[in-house]
């Protein structure tokens, strides 16, 4: 389907069109916003609230081929303001990142299942260990795969300082999942389960 | 004796180990800092040669570091997995609703009128908004204690006096006549094997998958809507009755609000009438 003609379609109020781009783009920005947050149902919360400024936002976007850039940075404003406004008003709850939703891409043996259903709660729990810009970064380059000079766009760092600090993120969080996981030895999901 | 031949091995070992330790400790300092600023160029084959080498060596003697580059092995591959998650379909339901069906407010059929009429609309769509929302519960649970709390445990809160009238209402077991004693004591009896059944039922409530919840939510909010419409209107017309100073058609007006939500407690609560409507 063609993104460009796609998104002229949603900015002329064509619903068909944007209940195709909602589902194109939900998994996404639910893990944006999981990634951020690092609570299940404050993430599905907030990633409704991106799809609704998404949607009153439409007519900012005037370059259809920078519109995934547009709609990560716009999740990110999002989740970052949301983190603000938890900063002043905190959770109800306290953030385990537990048992997530389905996630994606399925496999057909269980127990390779477990180990990564696993080790993806292991990551999102220690992923809030982390400092905010590495977490950002892992978010933004690691799981999003987004191109380095974005984020450098996005988070105002040069370049350099973006990829050096994305290989210190990934070391600190490999190093929290270590100590979360059972210390240096690793623990069932972790190290020895490789 | 290969026992005893392993053990010295082992030893050996050990002794190796710790006397590079010591002198690197006595000189340069651990190497692992350095081997954890290489290890990302190294999982991501960025580094050749005699770096390359190193770091490998360095891993072959050191644990944590060994340990790290193991994590960081099956980190790389796992991370872009974990760009999508599914949200399930209710998700995209919610969003269409959010934005086609309720927030298209440019849209001049469809726009807001403004006043108390306009306020009235806003506050119910805001209302069916928030009764969706997953958090939606523990937030109310929440708010319910605070204000609980606000109510009975604050200093000079207009309950104060209430939960100690409680406890010694329940602590003057034997100030209660003999009558009612043997009454207590079977109600007793009752509330204790009500409430084993009550955790079991929760326990089977909990268990329920979310979309079953779900689905009961937009039953229930289905029932609701005639009665909340209803409400709306006469909330509007009270207001407007009000400020024109007709009080009297206003008290008629507060009478039909008391029906309205009554009407629509009974629809959220009565599941018998699903699917009839």
């Amino acid at each position: 389907m063609d993104q460009s003609e796609l998104l002229k379609r949603c900015q002329n109020g064509d619903e068909l069109a944007w209940e195709v781009l909602v589902r194109q783009h939900q998994g996404r920005i639910c893990s944006i916003a999981y990634g951020y947050v690092g609570e299940q149902d404050e993430a599905m919360d907030l990633a409704q609230d991106i799809f609704v400024r998404v949607f009153k936002s439409l007519h900012t976007c005037t370059d259809p081929e920078k519109f995934q850039s547009w709609l990560t940075r716009i999740s990110r404003n999002a989740c970052i303001d949301h983190l603000r406004r938890r900063k002043v008003r905190p959770p109800l709850r306290d953030i385990p990142a537990e048992d997530m939703v389905a996630l994606a891409s399925g496999g057909p043996n269980p127990e390779d299942e477990w180990i990564k259903s696993s080790r993806q709660k292991l990551v999102h729990r220690a992923l809030h260990r982390l400092s905010e810009i590495n977490r950002e970064i892992i978010v933004l380059k690691d799981i999003q795969g987004l191109p380095l000079e974005d984020i450098s766009g996005m988070l105002d760092l040069p370049l350099g300082t973006v990829k050096s600090r994305s290989s210190r993120a990934r070391i600190e969080l490999a190093r929290a999942i270590t100590e979360m996981d059972g210390g240096p030895h690793g623990g069932p999901i972790g190290a020895e389960a490789v | 004796m290969t026992g005893t031949g392993g053990g010295n091995r082992n030893d050996d070992r050990e002794r190796n180990e710790s006397f590079v330790r010591d002198v690197l400790n006595r000189t340069s300092g651990s190497a692992c800092d350095r081997a954890c600023e290489q290890l990302s160029d190294l999982m991501d084959g960025n580094l050749e040669g005699m770096d390359r080498q190193l770091v490998q060596a360095h891993l072959e003697h050191c644990d944590p570091c060994r340990t790290l580059a193991v994590t960081l092995g099956w980190l790389e591959p796992l991370l872009p997995q974990m760009a999508e998650i599914d949200p399930g379909p209710a998700f995209t339901a919610r969003v269409l609703e959010r934005t086609t069906g309720r927030t298209r407010l440019e849209d001049p059929a469809t726009a807001v009128p403004g006043g108390a009429a306009g306020l009235m609309d806003r506050v119910g769509r805001w209302w069916d908004r928030q009764i969706l929302r997953p958090g939606f519960a523990a937030q109310v649970a929440y708010a319910a204690t605070v204000i609980l709390v606000l109510l009975t445990a604050v200093p000079g809160a207009p309950f104060k006096d209430a939960p100690g009238k409680a406890l010694q209402f329940v602590q003057a077991g034997p100030a209660v006549p003999a009558v009612i004693r043997p009454a207590l004591d079977q109600a007793s009896d009752w509330a204790e094997g009500q409430t084993s059944g009550v955790v079991t039922a929760a326990r089977t409530g909990v268990n329920r998958r979310w979309q079953d919840t779900e689905s009961s939510l937009d039953q229930r909010g289905g029932r609701t809507a005639p009665g909340r419409q209803e409400l709306k209107v006469h909330v509007k017309q009270m207001i407007s009755q009000v400020g024109d100073g007709k009080l009297g058609e206003a008290s008629y007006e507060f009478l039909a609000v008391l029906q309205a939500g009554s009407r629509i407690w009974n629809d959220w609560w009565n599941d018998n009438d699903d699917g009839q409507e």
